[in-house]
């Protein structure tokens, strides 16, 4: 009589596990299909997935010369902005390789009127610069009627500009 | 006492080692089919995760599709085809704007007023490179410019930028200053797609 009871109720539950196996290969299936015709779309997530190291490493120089035209104090003028990447480092894109910057160094030079005017504009382009940037050297030489300064900070380049005022790529209003 | 009607012993200990071999075998068979079941959902309780995740993506991808391709095309757009002998076909295909021999950022910073040379490219290097020069522009009009380029083309690299204000023109001056600008720009051009 037990036997019988078992018998009944693993025959039950494996019809109503079978059902289920036939309902989710359905699903399976429907699914594929609908993945099938996003297979384009996905393609090309692929592809700018491929292309983010890329894109991250590029500090927007704009941004920058933006940042230091903004936090130049009036008492201060400039004679030469440089910015250069180095650091470079390879990157593996499908069959190509693309040398992406590491690092970014930037040398203002210039002339102010007032003691501290190119300690404010350092200090405030660091803030505006990525995490981990730092000032290098700051040189100031006193001079008749100016006092002529050369300020170098060094900025990574790991994606984070958003103290520039960069947006993603991706956001809404930038595409 | 043994009578001629009594059941021998030996018959009843095979019945009943029959009875017992039948119902061993019988639980034996349910145990194995109890198993098969339990394989069954285990196998179920998988494919349901697995739907809900593949679901779940294709939702996502179907939600974001408009955006994915929008920004593939931003993307792919400004790619500089692969020139000067390099055995890289293009991958722009019918998006590519080509206008010219040079890319569309040259062109444009060419006619804002740069005078522009191709540079040397490293080695392996999927790239193009130009070197820019202008005394022509004050900074009031280099930022926008830059701004708009690198905008247009989220692969142009400014590996090198120099801009000095000339000697002639004293420090505070009140007049528009035309800068010397030099720059070096690098652009991915890929290889595949």
């Amino acid at each position: 009589m037990p036997a019988v009871v078992w018998l009944v109720y693993e025959w039950q539950v494996g019809e109503d596990k079978r059902a289920r196996a036939a309902q989710l290969a359905n699903d399976a299936a429907r699914i594929a299909a609908a993945k099938k015709a996003l297979a384009d779309t996905e393609r090309k997530l692929r592809r700018i997935e491929d292309l983010t190291p890329v894109l991250r490493a590029r500090l927007p120089i704009s941004a920058v010369l933006g940042k230091i035209e903004q936090f130049t104090p009036r008492d201060l003028v400039l004679s030469r902005i440089t910015i250069d990447s180095g650091n470079f480092q390879p990157v593996q894109l499908e069959k190509s390789l693309f040398q992406i910057p590491g690092q970014i160094m930037i040398v203002i030079e210039g002339e102010q009127t007032a003691a501290d005017a190119s300690k404010s504009l350092a200090e405030k382009l660091l803030q505006s610069l990525p995490p981990g940037s730092k000032i290098s050297e700051t040189n100031l030489v006193e001079g008749t009627p100016f006092k002529t300064f050369r300020l170098t900070l060094s900025a990574p380049a790991n994606g984070n500009y958003f103290g520039l005022g960069v947006t993603k790529i991706a956001a809404e209003n930038s595409l | 006492m043994i009578t001629p009607y009594t059941p021998k012993p030996r018959s009843a200990i095979a019945l009943a080692l029959f009875v017992v071999a039948v119902f061993s075998a019988e639980m034996f068979w349910l145990y194995n089919w109890h198993i098969s079941n339990e394989a069954l959902y285990v196998n179920n309780v998988r494919q349901a995760n697995q739907n809900y995740l593949d679901e779940r993506k294709l939702t996502q991808l179907k939600a974001a599709a408009v955006r994915i391709n929008s920004l593939y095309l931003r993307l792919q757009d400004p790619i500089v085809p692969a020139r000067d002998g390099q055995q890289l076909p293009s991958i722009e295909g019918a998006n590519a704007r080509q206008n010219g021999p040079e890319p569309v950022v040259i062109q444009d910073l060419t006619k804002a007023g740069f005078v522009a040379v191709p540079g040397t490219k490293r080695r392996h290097e999927a790239s193009v490179v130009f070197e820019l020069a202008s005394d022509r522009l004050e900074f009031h009009r280099i930022v926008p410019l830059f701004a708009q380029e690198e905008n247009s083309n989220a692969f142009l690299f400014i590996d090198h930028l120099e801009l000095k204000r000339p000697a002639t023109t004293e420090p505070f001056s009140v007049h528009p200053t035309a800068l010397e600008s030099r720059l070096k720009v690098r652009m991915f051009t890929s290889a595949t797609q």
